[in-house]
C-alpha cells in the first residue's frame, strides 16, 4: 500500500474553504477570491461544473498567494442566455492526480442587458 | 543588538498583497478579503488612519483568530468612519500593525462612500 504524506501538497486533500463572491452574471469574468487548504501553483485547476458542463476558471500562477488563496475569474456559463438563476458546482482539481476537492456552490445569474425591466414593461 | 529570525513571523515584514475591496460605505460592516505575508492571527490589526496636525483618527477591522487563514490571508470588516455625512469620497489609509511590538506594513488605500450615494447605488442595483 502506498504511504501518503498528508502535507505533502501533491496528495494533501484539497479543499475550499471560502469564496468572497458566489453569484455572478452567467457571462462570467467575475472576480472571485477563493480561501483553500495548500495548493501547489503549476498543478491545480478550478472547475465549474453542471451535469455535463465542465469549464476552466482562469486565473494565472502569480494570482495564487502564498499556497493558500486564488484569486480567479469566473468562467462563462454553458448558455448565455439563462433567464432564470443556475446553481453550478466549483471545484479545485489537482491536475497530476485529477483529484477534486468537495464542491462548493455558485450561481450564474442572467445577464441582463436590461436592467431597468424596460423591455418587460 | 538583537539578532532576528527572518523566517518567523514576529519578525519578517508585514505587507499587504492584495485586497478584494478598496472601496466601501463610510457606515462600515464592508466584508474584505485581504491577502498578506505571513502573520500571527492573535497579533495582528488592520488599523484604519489619517494623520493629520491635530491628532488624525483610526479604527481597527474587525475580524476574530479565526477569520485568519493559514497566516496568509484576512478577512475582516471595515470599520466605521470617523463622521458618516460626509457628502464626498474619502480616501483613507489601513496597514497592518502587530499589536506587540507594533511594527507595521506599508498603507494602501481606502476610499468611504457616502452614505446616501451609496443609498442610491444600492437603490440602483436593486432594480436590476
Amino acid at each position: 500500500n502506498p504511504i501518503y504524506d498528508k502535507k505533502a501538497t501533491t496528495t494533501a486533500e484539497l479543499k475550499i474553504n471560502r469564496l468572497n463572491v458566489v453569484r455572478g452574471p452567467c457571462t462570467g469574468k467575475t472576480e472571485i477570491y477563493m480561501l483553500c487548504d495548500k495548493v501547489q501553483k503549476d498543478d491545480i485547476e478550478i472547475i465549474f461544473s453542471k451535469d455535463d458542463w465542465e469549464a476552466k476558471a482562469e486565473f494565472a500562477q502569480t494570482d495564487v498567494h502564498r499556497q493558500i488563496a486564488i484569486v480567479f475569474k469566473t468562467p462563462p456559463f454553458r448558455e448565455q442566455n439563462v433567464t432564470e438563476e443556475v446553481e453550478v458546482s466549483v471545484c479545485l482539481r489537482r491536475m497530476s492526480d485529477r483529484m477534486d476537492s468537495e464542491p462548493v456552490k455558485f450561481t450564474y445569474v442572467p445577464d441582463n442587458a436590461d436592467p431597468y425591466g424596460v423591455n418587460r414593461k | 543588538n538583537p539578532i532576528y529570525d527572518s523566517k518567523s513571523p514576529n519578525a519578517s515584514n508585514l505587507k499587504i498583497s492584495r485586497m478584494d475591496k478598496t472601496s466601501g460605505s463610510v457606515l462600515g460592516g464592508e466584508e474584505v478579503f485581504l491577502l498578506c505575508d505571513k502573520v500571527q492571527k492573535d497579533d495582528i490589526d488592520i488599523r484604519f488612519y489619517e494623520e493629520e496636525d491635530d491628532g488624525g483618527w483610526e479604527a481597527f477591522g474587525d475580524f476574530s483568530p479565526t477569520d485568519v487563514h493559514k497566516q496568509y490571508a484576512i478577512v475582516f470588516k471595515t470599520p466605521a468612519y470617523r463622521c458618516t455625512d460626509i457628502t464626498r469620497p474619502v480616501t483613507v489609509f489601513l496597514q497592518l500593525r502587530r499589536k506587540k511590538g507594533g511594527d507595521s506594513s506599508e498603507p494602501k488605500q481606502f476610499t468611504y462612500i457616502p452614505h446616501n450615494q451609496d443609498k442610491e447605488e444600492v437603490q440602483r442595483k436593486r432594480m436590476k
